[in-house]
Formats: C-alpha cells, structure tokens, sequence
C-alpha cells in the first residue's frame, strides 16, 4: 500500500485521502502526517515559552492555572504560552458547481474539503475557534466560530455535507461573510476562483480592512492548468451547460497563456491585499497548503 | 440495363451506416469542463466542421455500399456506337491475306492499292481494315480520316499467310460490317481473285443487302509455279516412296527435287523439263524401321510461289503383336477376333492365337495388347501373367462369356458380377442405351443402339471405371479401367453369334480394330493436315500436353480437363504433339487449291459486280437508313469495383480518425 511507505508525507496525497472513510479520519492523517514529516510534535500548543497570564474565566482548563500565583495574589490566572493564542479561523469554502470537477480520482470540491478539514483539526487542537461557510451564489452552509469540546466533529459533519450547487458569486458571499465575521481572526478561502480579479479585490478588501488575516486556497484541477487533448474537444461548462468546441492548439497555447496571466493576477491581488495566495493542484499533496497555513499562522499568532 | 438485377436487394445494406451513425450520435459524449471562461467562442465553427466530417464518414459508408451493390448488379453503359453520319460512305477495306497472295510481287501491289484506298477516304466518311484468309481479322475498328496513319501501320506489320481464302466465306462474313444509319457501306476487296477461291455456287459471292463490291484487282497472270502435290508411300512397295508434282509445266525447267527423311536427305533429282504434268517420281526408302517417319519433299529453286514447293508427310511403321486368347483356336470367336484384327491396315496387326495355358509361357512383353474371348478361362498361372503384364503397363481386352458368368468377378480387372434379379437380367435381350461418344473406340454410336443382344453377362463396374457403354437396364456392357500402370477394357458379353449379333454386324470389325489399336497405343492423331483447317488435337485423351508448331514454339497446351481441343495450324510443316506419355507429328501442308493461281476471267468478275449492283438496284442502299442506331453496351462493373475499393481504403483512415476523438473524449 502507498499509504504505508516511509514517506510519511505519501500520506497527504489527496488519492490515499481520498480512501479513508471519514472527514475526521482525514484530518487526522493528514494534520499528524504533516508534523511527522515536519519532525515536530503533534502536540502543538503547549510551547514551553511564556507568552502571558490571563484571568480564570469559566470554562477555562482549571489544570493551567498557575498555583504559585495564587498562593501568592490568592487570584486564580492561567498561564498562556505563544503556542496558545488563540486565532479565530473563519473557514470560507466555495461549493459552487465548477468545483465538482474533476480529472482524477479527486474533485477540486473534495480535495477542498480535505483541506478545510485539516486546517479545522489543526486549529480546534490549538483551542483556535474554527467557523465555516459554504457558498456558492449564496451561503449555503454558516457555522460561527467555536472551540468547545465537540464541535472539530460538528465542523468535520458541516463540511462533509457540502455538495456541488449552482454558479459562483463570490462577492455577494464574501458580504454575507463579512457580517458574519464581526471579530477579527484568519480568515481563509477556498475556492477556484473563477471571477475576474478585480471583484476578488472588491470582495475580499473589506475583510482585510477590517483587520482579518487573509489566505487564499485556490484549487484547481491539473487539467485546469495544464489541459493536454490531442483532439479537438466539445466542452461543456459545468455551472451554465454552454458547450464549445476547442482545438487542440488552443488549449496547449492560448489556454495556458491565460490562465498564467489569471493565477498571477489574482497574486497580485493577494499580494496587495496583503493577503497569503496559495495555488493547489488536486494531485498533490496536501503538505504545502498545511505548511503555508503553519507558517501564516506563527507569523499572525499576535 | 443489369447483369444480375436481384442483386439491387442489396441496396437496403445502406440502412447499416446510417443506423450505425444514429447509434453513434446517441452515444457522443460531451467533455464537462470547470468553466469556459478561459475558452474561445470562435471555435464554434471549428465544432461545424467536426459535424460535417462524420457526415463525410456517413457519406463514404453510403457510397461504399452503394458502389458495391451497384457493382455486382453489374450495370451496362448503352452508349451510342461511333457511326458514320448520313450520306456517307464506309470504306470496308478487305485485303487478301491467302496462301496466292505471297505470289511474287502480289503482296506489295496489294499493300500499295490498300494504302492509296486509306488515303482517299475523305470527310465525313469512315473506314475499316479487314485482313481475310481462312478468317476475318478486323485489323482496324472503322474510323475516320483522321485514323489513316494507324490503318497504315496495322496494315504495314500484317503479312500474307499459307491459308486459303474462300470469297463464298468471305461475302457470308461482310455481314459483320455494318455501317451506320444512312451510311453506305462500300467494300473494296484487294485480291489476286484466284479462280479457285470461288465458292461452289456462284450465288454465295452476293455480299449482304445495301453493300457494294469494288474489286481491286492485284494478282499477275503468273504461269510460274511449281508444286508438290502429295508425298507417299506406294502401295505395293512400302519401301519406295512417290512425290506427285503438279501445277505448270513452265516452272519445270531447270528444278531440282529433293527428298528428306527424317529431316536428311534421301534423294536428289533434276526433273525433266519436257516432263508431262502431273509427273510422279519415285525414290527407294529402304527398309524403315517402326515408329513414325517424317518424309518431306522440296523443289528447288523457288518459283513465284515457294511455300507449295515443299510437302510434310508422315510414315507409320506400325505393326504391333497382338495376343488373341481362346479357348480353342479353331472356335467361332477366336476366328472372328482374328478376323477382325487381320483386316486394319493401318495399323496392320500380328495376331498370335494361343490357348490361356500359354500365357504363363510366353513373353506377354513382346505384344501391344492381349485379347481374352471369355475371361472365364483365367485362371491360376496365367491370370497372374496377366495381371504382371497389366500392371507392368500392358493392356487387355476382356470378353465376358458362359465361363466368366461362372465366377463371382470377372479376374484381372475385379468387377464383381451382379447377383439376384440384376443378374437375372442378364438372360434377357437388351439394346444399348448409353454410348460414351468421346472415347475414340467408339466412333459410331448410332450403330450400337441397332445391335440386339440376347444375352449379356450382367456386372458392376469397379470403382474408378469409366463405363463406355451401357445398356437400357443400366448394366455396363463396356468400361474401361485402369490396372496398375496398364489399361483393360471389359465387354460384357462374348463375341460369338450365340449370345449377340454383333459378329456379323459391320461394326464389329471396327470395334475390335480400333480397341485393340487404342489400347495397344497404335492409334494417333490424324497425321495430315491443311492450314486453316481445324483438326482434333487428341490432347483430352491423352490427359492433356502441349502442341508445338514447326518453329518450336507452344501453340496450345491443355491440362486434360477440357473438352474438344482443336487445333488450327497457320503455317506448314511438322507441328508436334506431346502428352500422354508421348510424341507424335503432324504433317501440315497448304490447301492445294491456294496453289492454282489461275485467275477469275473478266466475265465472271463483271457477273460478280453485276451481282451487288442487282441487289443494289432492286434494294436499294438507303435502306440500311432503317436499321437501328448502332448501340454498345458497355459493362461498367470494373469501375464501380475499383471506385469502392479505393472507398474501402479510405473508410478506416476517417473512421479511425473518429473513433480517436472519442477515445480522447472518453480519456
């Protein structure tokens, strides 16, 4: 089995994934895969650098509160390390119809899913609020941020549950998100982003004016990027059924021509929104985007 | 117009591409995509001409289909035959290609005259080249004008052959040469007008209705040939041969007559000028031995006419040992056996009469052919001397009497003899029925039937025989069979007068001549022939072979299977036959008759004239205007073939191009 090579990062590849049976069982193997083959533990959080110390407040984990200081005060604080502060992620998730496709054994939308999973395992295990909201021309799924017990399977279900629906809108979405995210936190997209930059900008700019992090998963298929046909083709769009036939030339000139100048334009964009942009392909991996999301992470946590 | 029309049913075949194209459009898959944001609209007309090539594939099936149908149906093109237009004048140039025409100087004038004739065809009429001998030969198709430099050339490489021409043949064939509607047909026959070549009635010089005779005159009052008229041997003194000269006493003087056997040369002698014509002349062969001889007799020098001055003949010396055994020498059937054998002169047999116990001593090798009167009396050591010597490749012949109807099979040949009510049968009287006439002991099977036999001894032929003759009842009467690498014929009933008439009927000496001669192998091929005249070549019965001509060169091979193989040599001299484990000649020489060169007296020409110009006057030409419109029919199923073949070629190359697009499709 290739799951089971020394490779540990062989275990991230989205058709091993892809065979596990659950959500949660994918997040696992994914998340504990990536740090072994990081060479670091799994337990992240519990960094042995002080960061502060906060007020007990109800709900706390009354097994971190720092003894010492109450004999001391006879208050009750909870030692906070840097591995503990706590980012609110909003997980953005597009579920339009163009991200049902798929050349390989993994849609764009599953191979989302994987990654909104992970990232969600990820974070609830650093008692970081996970949300999530699906969308495609309207929001079709909405879960608010939460960190208690619990709720990494309520995510996990929220996400498993997302089917292909209709056609893009990603600034009407983006606004509805935009009231949904009152409070300031990470704040990541997944989606194909097939819409003209510039309503990217329009989109997304509010959020990161509000003070949000911004990261940008962009899924695409392999034969989105590199299509390779010998023959002229019938093509029909899978979000509006309208059909054209393409030569062969085109797709391997023209085709890869444009949509070059699209993945840099929407870089740019990010770039300018200060935003993370990370470009992936349904075939690889899923060790870049959670070593991107690790990275964006540490160099957001204040 | 079809060959074959039901083979149109096949025209529904061209439901097939067209369902197999509705299925395959059911079938077109689309490829789904994320989004054509990225894609060109203009390839819209790109997606056009997609369509339209698997209507190209729909299209080429269809034609496929079509063009083969249409092929075996076998249509016929009716195209107007190329005809004269009315009013004018077809030429039919006939030129003389007999045996005379090669008199000295004869051939060039007839060249010449033809060749001005070619030329003085103008405008709207046609002309036509026709060579005529023993046959018409259509040199050149009628053509215009435009056509005389290739009448020229066909009529400059044809030649003067050694065959006879008959104008009686040659005004029976002009019915072949038809013009077209309103045209008149005009034949110009360049001839030495040979008296000889007139056929017996005058009446058959008359060319068909609405034709014109021009007869253009190119013979010479010659009186210088000289020719031999026949080679033989005399009667009386088979060692001397007798050359028969004959034609004009004028050539005499001063020729030379050369005799040759066997291809060397026997005798020379310088005629007698004075001599009277037809002159004989004798030379001593000395004592030939067996086999065939080739005898030739030459004048020299040549004279106006040179091909007659040499003759082919051929000599057998044949006379093959037959053994005749009976049961006693002095019985009806040996005498009548005996008989029969003695009387063929040729070949002239040496009957030895024994009784069956002498075939276990004597040297059976030393006979053609071993005749039994009643193969009942094989028995023991003699029977198995006979059956070596059959089996060692001599042959029998076997009659069936009271003795064989004893046995259970007839010995040697192992045909077993019929039992319960066939055999009964056999008592009865019986006529033939069934004659094989192809087989060449059977030469008249007319006769046969008139024969009455009383009795006959009833069996069933072996397999592999060939039953020759066969009574009413189906009993074979005589079948031939093949007994190692000798040959046995079998006759069902006894030669004496009890059983049969056949002894005292005159076909009975032939029979017994000629199956003795055929199975002693005595019988060949006719061994004189004319040019020109067609003769059996006896191939199929020797179970095929070649037949060279005197150049050395294969005019006709057989492989035995087909029927009636005739030959028609066109030059003299030896032609030879090879088959059958043999070779035999053929002596051919010229008609005599191309060898009188007298001519048609003015008279009989202008009767000849008369003759055409009667018919003209009474019917006149105008009414070939009636005849119908030259058609041809011509069969266009080897176009249709070769354009269905080139379609067959083309079909998998679109077709797989297709079915790669939707491989990609579905990749």
């Amino acid at each position: 089995m290739e799951a089971r090579t020394n490779n540990p990062f062989s275990l991230l590849r989205p058709e091993v994934l892809a065979g596990l049976s659950t959500l949660e069982l994918v997040a696992r193997q994914a998340v504990e895969g990536f740090f072994q083959g990081m060479h670091r533990s799994p337990r992240f959080g519990f960094s042995q650098e002080f960061a502060e110390y906060k007020a007990y407040s109800e709900g706390d984990d009354p097994r971190f509160v720092d003894w010492n200081v109450f004999a001391r005060t006879d208050r009750t604080y909870i030692r906070r390390y840097l591995g503990e502060t706590n980012t609110r992620l909003m997980i953005a998730m597009d579920v339009s119809a163009s991200m049902g496709y798929s050349s390989g054994p993994v849609s764009k939308l599953q191979y989302a899913k994987f990654v909104a999973a992970s990232l969600a395992y990820m974070a609830l295990h650093q008692h970081d609020p996970v949300g999530l909201i699906a969308f495609d021309a309207k929001v079709r799924s909405y879960r608010p941020p939460s960190s208690r017990t619990g709720s990494l399977g309520a995510v996990l279900h929220a996400i498993d549950g997302l089917t292909p629906g209709s056609r893009t809108d990603l600034g009407e979405s983006l606004r509805q998100l935009r009231e949904h995210c009152q409070r300031r936190g990470l704040v990541v997209v997944i989606s194909d982003l097939y819409c003209e930059p510039e309503l990217l900008t329009r989109a997304v700019q509010p959020l990161a004016w509000r003070g949000n992090d911004i990261m940008i998963f962009q899924v695409m298929d392999r034969a989105e990027l590199q299509p390779d046909f010998e023959e002229s083709m019938l093509f029909q769009d899978i979000e509006s059924g309208e059909q054209l036939e393409v030569s062969p030339d085109y797709l391997r000139t023209t085709y890869r021509d444009r949509i070059k100048a699209h993945l840099e334009h929407v870089e740019k964009v990010a770039a300018r929104l200060g935003a993370d942009h990370v470009l992936l392909a349904t075939d690889e991996p899923l060790d870049r985007a959670l070593r991107r999301y690790f990275m964006f992470r540490g160099a957001h946590r204040r | 117009m079809w060959l074959a029309p039901l083979f149109l049913l096949g025209l529904a075949g061209l439901a097939v591409p067209l369902w197999l194209h509705r299925f395959a459009k059911q079938t077109d898959q689309k490829q789904p995509f994320a989004s054509l944001m990225f894609l060109e609209a203009s390839e819209i007309r790109r997606s056009r001409h997609h369509q339209l090539r698997y209507w190209l594939l729909l299209a080429l099936r269809l034609l496929l289909v079509l063009l083969m149908v249409l092929a075996f149906a076998g249509p016929l093109w009716r195209a107007q035959a190329r005809t004269g237009a009315a009013g004018a004048t077809l030429h039919v140039i006939v030129v003389d290609t007999s045996l005379s025409m090669r008199t000295a100087g004869v051939w060039d004038r007839a060249q010449e005259r033809a060749g001005e004739l070619i030329g003085s065809v103008r405008g709207s009429d046609r002309m036509m080249l026709v060579a005529a001998d023993h046959r018409m030969r259509i040199l050149r198709e009628a053509g215009f004008a435009s056509d005389a430099g290739a009448m020229r050339a066909a009529l400059s490489t044809t030649e003067a052959g050694e065959s006879r021409l008959d104008y009686g043949t040659l005004a029976s064939g002009a019915a072949a040469w038809n013009g077209g509607p309103g045209e008149k047909v005009l034949v110009h026959l360049v001839t030495d007008l040979q008296a000889s070549a007139s056929p017996l009635r005058f009446a058959d010089l008359q060319l068909p209705a609405g034709m014109q005779l021009d007869l253009v005159d190119v013979g010479t009052e010659s009186r210088n040939n000289l020719r031999i008229a026949s080679v033989g041997v005399a009667e009386q003194n088979d060692r001397q041969a007798l050359v028969r000269i004959d034609g004009d006493a004028a050539a005499l003087a001063g020729r030379t007559l050369v005799l040759e056997l066997n291809g060397v040369e026997r005798g020379r002698r310088m005629l007698d000028g004075k001599a009277k014509l037809p002159d004989v002349q004798r030379f001593e062969l000395g004592e030939l031995g067996p086999g065939e001889h080739r005898l030739a007799a030459r004048l020299l020098p040549a004279d106006d006419l040179p091909v007659d001055d040499a003759y082919f003949a051929l000599i057998r010396r044949v006379q093959p040992k037959v053994l005749l055994v009976a049961a006693s020498a002095g019985g009806d059937d040996a005498t009548y056996l005996r008989a029969a054998l003695q009387s063929l002169a040729e070949p002239r047999f040496d009957v030895d009469v024994a009784q069956p116990a002498a075939l276990a001593t004597r040297a059976l090798g030393d006979f053609a052919a071993v005749v039994v009167s009643d193969a009942g009396l094989l028995t023991g050591a003699p029977l198995q001397a006979l059956r070596k010597y059959v089996e060692g490749g001599g042959a029998a012949l076997l009659t069936l009497g009271p003795r064989a109807l004893q046995q259970q099979n007839v010995p040697l040949g192992g045909a077993t003899l019929a039992r319960g009510k066939a055999r009964s049968a056999g008592e009865a009287a019986a006529r033939v029925a069934d004659v094989e006439q192809s087989h060449p002991v059977l030469r008249e099977p007319g006769a046969w039937r008139s024969i009455r036999f009383f009795r006959h001894v009833p069996v069933v032929a072996p397999d592999g025989a060939q039953v020759l003759l066969r009574f009413e009842n189906g009993s074979p009467l005589l079948f031939e069979q093949a007994v190692g690498k000798g040959r046995l014929l079998t006759f069902a009933s006894p030669l004496d007068r009890d059983w049969n008439d056949l002894a005292i009927h005159p076909l009975f000496v032939r029979f017994i001549a000629e199956s003795t001669a055929y199975l002693a192998g005595a019988r060949a091929v006719p061994a004189v022939a004319t040019v020109g005249s067609a003769f059996d070549s006896d191939l199929a019965r020797r179970g095929g072979g070649q037949v060279f001509d005197p150049q050395g060169k294969r005019t006709m091979m057989l492989d035995g299977t087909q029927a009636g193989p005739r030959l028609v040599p066109d030059m003299t001299g030896y032609y030879e036959v090879r088959g059958g484990g043999r070779s035999d000649f053929i002596a051919v020489n010229v008609d005599p008759r191309e060898s009188q060169l007298a001519r048609l007296d003015t008279e009989t020409r202008a009767r000849w004239v008369g003759l055409q110009g009667e018919r003209v006057s009474g019917q006149p030409v105008a009414t070939v205007a009636a005849a119908a419109p030259a058609q041809r029919l011509i069969p266009v199923w080897f176009w249709l073939l070769l354009a269905a073949a080139a379609l067959a070629f083309m079909e998998p190359l679109v077709a797989n191009y297709h079915l790669h697009v939707q491989r990609e499709r579905r990749t």
